[in-house]
């Protein structure tokens, strides 16, 4: 409950800043506030609170919400460290923008908390308006315009279909509530209403994540929405999707028809070949970020698939390793594009590591993180993928996850070459030293959380 | 408490390395080869003595409930390996010596992390870690070619070298997690166990798992294509890294996971395995008879002799990996032997074209001598490394099936045949224009070579230590295993 609140008031007091001309004061109040939900979230741990009692108690913060609240918090907090380059304090509309991100992050904390399914399609909200917003922010920009109307075209269907798969779930339960589903789909019993209200919030949400068939949308708004927006959505949007969805799938939708999981494996499949294969032959580095995010989330419905037996904890560190190696490359093409025209191509890489070190060693280990080599902690994430999967004696999937793997490595490699290919007189870029030190640590990250897996089983 | 040691000398001294500049870095990446070889030498020393178990053995859980330890222990086996490592690295760190690289600190840094994650490789008990260094050696040896190489397709030939070798290992990813899914643990035990308690098929697709694994870094034919090129494109010392030590922890893999997890699966399916190496041999001697280049030569005769080595521990027997165990080492410190010369031959010609050398021995005849043992050591000459460890590899081969050993017998002879026309055309002869000025070895290449060849002498004559002590843990490797 304290952290709804904290987040809403925070927005609100940055928008307030904004009106009363303080706007110097804006990050350092944003800082500070997501600090202070970091730390309330680690105070309820455990306590298991239920706000709104008497309203029935859509919310639960149990650990599980409470360590993606705590993950979100962070990645937002990085996010607003990293953008503070982008929208310096000069910058139109910089505290309207950082206002939607926060009530965005707003719907992710529902997200990760809600016990009912009214709860569910709010926070979905809450979440994906301000980024429509957000995509379309380079209002001169005709590649932004496009994403943000298309983005928006398309999560309203999706919305809708989610509203319309809830309402229907409704109609054979009798009850919103996670654990009335639960108790009435117990005996594995499907009705025909509730079998076609799950099919569809399946397809909402698969909306939602972007995976294949329903992952059209992504490449085009992830590349024409401006690259720090990008960022956000490959990261904290994406990563609330799955809080939720797994969610969904793992404590109300449980048993789950043998049909439905033969859905997800196939949706999973032709995900990672699509997603792969059209990655291999993209020029432009964020179009291939795009395909490459659309290939996670097919590793992370994986995690869905097998929700009934696999602990939170891996999806959550799933979701911070490749939040984390997200941002770095997509803040490195922000950086490496504004200098040349934006330019994002491969070969606008070519040098960079003369050109400014730091970030060609820190997106070198984004990628090979993103690519699963290990000691990086993209490793250990598609392995827990892949162990819950073998579980389940999927072996065609997991055969497919292997080889799509190795296809990925191509792209990013491909990136990491460029990056060590040497071009005469280039000139370096510079970039603030906050954002410097910042792509150091989430690098060094990457690989300290690999080996400190171990920390994941205290969850 | 000793494996750990081993582990973080070279990962400190990297760091160390990169972080203290160019200017000192190969004096401090020759002092911790130096030093990692001291402590290997007394972990060799303890070995077999009352109470050295604590020395050589490390536990400590990393994710319990995953059943994933930092697991590590110094066996007869692992021993051997520690000391391939060990012995080459500071060999090859000197042998750089010769050459200047653009920033050195950044050079040495990679190969001392690439020596660390091989030592991982052959010292862990825990599957998942073993997969974990043998993925890892890859990243530094990639950045090495990468960025150091001078080859124009440079770029195209490390990508290949890095899907090819990713997709292999992914394989065994796979299979160790079906054995794991059993066992409920990576501990190699009870990998074994589990592995044991599949039926024959199963056995036979995971064991396929991790041939494919296997053979592509090893490499065996047709999942070589990768090696040639990369091996030409690399800088001398990590072509001596990659065919030195690197591609042993393919065979070592198959000698310490494949051999005792699944004996019905290369019982079942190994006559394909060998047959494949057996044509590995044939096709890698053929072709490296037709090489007009030294370098090239090398390494599709790495191929050929490799493919005796796997075909040696596919068979499964004492003898066949016994051998398999010598000959790691020793075809370890023959291909670092050999590719020095062609860095020696490259640095005065360069170029590394045989037809258009000849008479150096006229020239340079202490040079001309030392090739000549090496040459002797690579076709396996009695008295030479390579010979005991081939004649075990065979002799386990033998036992198999006799028609296919006859075929990659054949390596011997059609080794003496392209290595002998090598140093014919280089060495003898008269000397032309571009060999008359063939400059005489300087004290640093002297000193290299020199150790080379007494090593490779030393063993052949007096391979004793090396055999006994890995011995004892071959036999309780293959206890159980009825064959």
């Amino acid at each position: 409950m304290k952290e709804i609140v904290i987040i809403s008031l925070l927005g609100i007091a940055v928008l307030a800043l904004d009106v009363l001309k303080m706007r110097k004061l804006v990050l350092p109040v944003i800082m500070l506030g997501l600090l202070g939900l970091i730390g309330v979230s680690i105070a309820d741990w455990g306590l298991n609170e239920t706000p709104f009692a008497q309203y029935g108690g859509m919310l639960t913060f149990d650990n599980t919400a409470l360590s993606f609240t705590i993950v979100f918090a962070s990645i937002a907090l990085l996010w607003f460290i990293l953008a503070g380059d982008n929208y310096t304090a000069g910058t139109s509309q910089r505290t309207d923008i950082f206002a939607l991100v926060l009530f965005s992050l707003c719907g992710a904390v529902v997200l990760s908390a809600y016990t009912n399914l009214v709860m569910l399609f709010l926070g979905v909200e809450i979440l994906s308006i301000p980024v429509y917003v957000l995509a379309a922010s380079q209002r001169k920009n005709v590649l932004s315009n496009e994403a943000g109307f298309k983005y928006f075209f398309l999560g309203s269907l999706a919305s809708a279909v989610l509203l319309f798969g809830i309402s229907l779930c409704y109609g054979a339960v009798g009850s919103f509530e996670l654990k009335a589903i639960q108790e009435h789909l117990s005996g594995g019993f499907y009705s025909p209403l509730i079998l076609t209200g799950s099919a569809l919030m399946l397809i909402g949400f698969a909306f939602k994540i972007s995976v294949a068939p329903f992952h059209l949308w992504a490449p085009d708004v992830y590349q024409g929405a401006p690259t720090p927006v990008t960022a956000y959505m490959s990261t904290i949007v994406k990563g609330a999707a799955f809080a939720g969805m797994f969610k969904l799938f793992g404590s109300a939708l449980q048993p789950l028809p043998e049909a439905y999981s033969t859905a997800i494996v196939f949706m999973i499949a032709i995900t990672l070949i699509a997603s792969n294969i059209t990655a291999v032959v993209q020029t432009d580095t964020k179009r291939m970020l795009a395909f490459s995010s659309i290939s996670h989330a097919g590793f992370m419905l994986g995690f869905v698939l097998t929700a009934s037996t696999t602990s939170p904890k891996y999806l959550i560190y799933y979701t911070l390793t490749y939040s984390i190696a997200s941002l770095i490359s997509f803040f490195v093409i922000q950086h490496v594009a504004a200098i040349q025209n934006e330019d994002a191509s491969t070969d606008a890489f070519k040098g960079l590591i003369k050109r400014s070190p730091v970030m060609a060693v820190s997106m070198t280990v984004a990628l090979l993180s993103m690519a699963g080599i290990p000691p990086l902690s993209g490793f250990l994430g598609k392995y827990y993928v892949i162990t819950n999967v073998i579980e389940h004696e999927h072996m065609a999937l997991v055969i497919i996850m292997v080889i799509t793997s190795a296809i990925g490595a191509f792209y990013y490699l491909r990136v990491i070459s460029a990056i060590f290919t040497p071009i005469e007189n280039a000139g370096r870029i510079m970039v603030s030293d906050s954002t410097r030190r910042t792509l150091a640590v989430l690098s060094v990250l990457l690989v300290v959380v690999f080996f400190a897996a171990s920390l994941l089983e205290l969850l | 408490m000793l494996t750990l040691i081993l582990l973080a000398i070279p990962l400190f001294a990297a760091v160390l390395s990169m972080a203290a500049g160019a200017k000192n870095a190969r004096n401090l990446a020759l002092g911790a080869g130096i030093l990692e070889l001291i402590i290997t030498l007394g972990a060799f020393f303890l070995n077999g003595k009352e109470g050295s178990e604590t020395w050589l053995t490390f536990n400590r859980e990393w994710i319990g409930p995953l059943g994933i330890s930092y697991a590590f222990s110094l066996d007869g086996i692992s021993l051997v390996m520690a000391l391939l490592v060990a012995l080459l690295l500071p060999i090859i760190i000197y042998a750089s010596f010769n050459r200047t690289f653009k920033s050195p600190h950044y050079f040495y840094g990679l190969m001392l992390l690439m020596a660390a994650s091989m030592m991982g490789a052959f010292t862990t008990t825990d599957g998942l870690l073993f997969y974990v260094f043998y993925e890892f050696a890859l990243i530094p040896i990639y950045f090495m070619i990468l960025y150091w190489s001078e080859h124009p397709n440079k770029a195209k030939i490390t990508l290949k070298f890095f899907i090819y070798t990713l997709f292999g290992s992914l394989f065994m990813l796979v299979s160790l997690l079906y054995l794991y899914n059993i066992s409920g643990s990576f501990n190699m035990q009870a990998l074994y166990e589990a592995g044991r308690s599949l039926s024959g098929s199963e056995q036979g697709w995971v064991f396929a798992g991790f041939f494919i694994a296997f053979a592509v870094k090893i490499p065996v034919f047709p999942f070589h294509s990768w090696q040639p090129a990369t091996y030409d494109s690399a800088p001398t010392a990590g072509t001596m890294l990659l065919a030195g030590i690197m591609l042993k922890m393919a065979s070592y893999g198959m000698v310490r996971l494949v051999v005792p997890a699944l004996p019905e699966g290369v019982a079942e399916y190994g006559t394909w395995a060998l047959a494949l190496s057996a044509i590995s041999v044939l096709y890698a001697s053929g072709m490296a008879i037709a090489q007009q280049r030294y370098k090239l030569l090398i390494a599709w005769s790495s191929i050929a002799h490799l493919g005796v080595l796997s075909a040696g521990i596919l068979s499964g027997n004492a003898q066949g990996i016994q051998g398999g165990i010598m000959e790691m080492l020793s075809h370890g410190i023959l291909s670092v032997a050999l590719f020095f010369v062609y860095d020696i031959i490259e640095s005065r010609m360069n170029h590394d074209d045989m037809s258009k050398m000849g008479g150096i021995r006229e020239v340079n005849p202490l040079f001309a001598f030392l090739f000549f043992i090496i040459v002797m050591g690579s076709v396996a000459l009695p008295l030479t490394s390579g010979f005991v460890g081939e004649f075990l590899l065979l002799l386990g081969f033998y036992q198999v099936s006799p028609w296919l050993t006859a075929v990659a017998g054949l390596t011997v002879v059609l080794g003496a045949v392209y290595m002998l026309r090598a140093f014919q055309s280089m060495m003898l002869g008269p000397a032309n224009s571009a060999t008359q000025s063939f400059a005489p070895l300087n004290s640093h290449e002297k000193t290299v070579l020199t150790i080379l060849v007494i090593l490779i002498i030393a063993l052949g004559v007096y391979p004793d230590p090396i055999l006994s002590v890995a011995n004892p843990s071959v036999e309780s490797l293959l206890q159980g295993l009825n064959r």
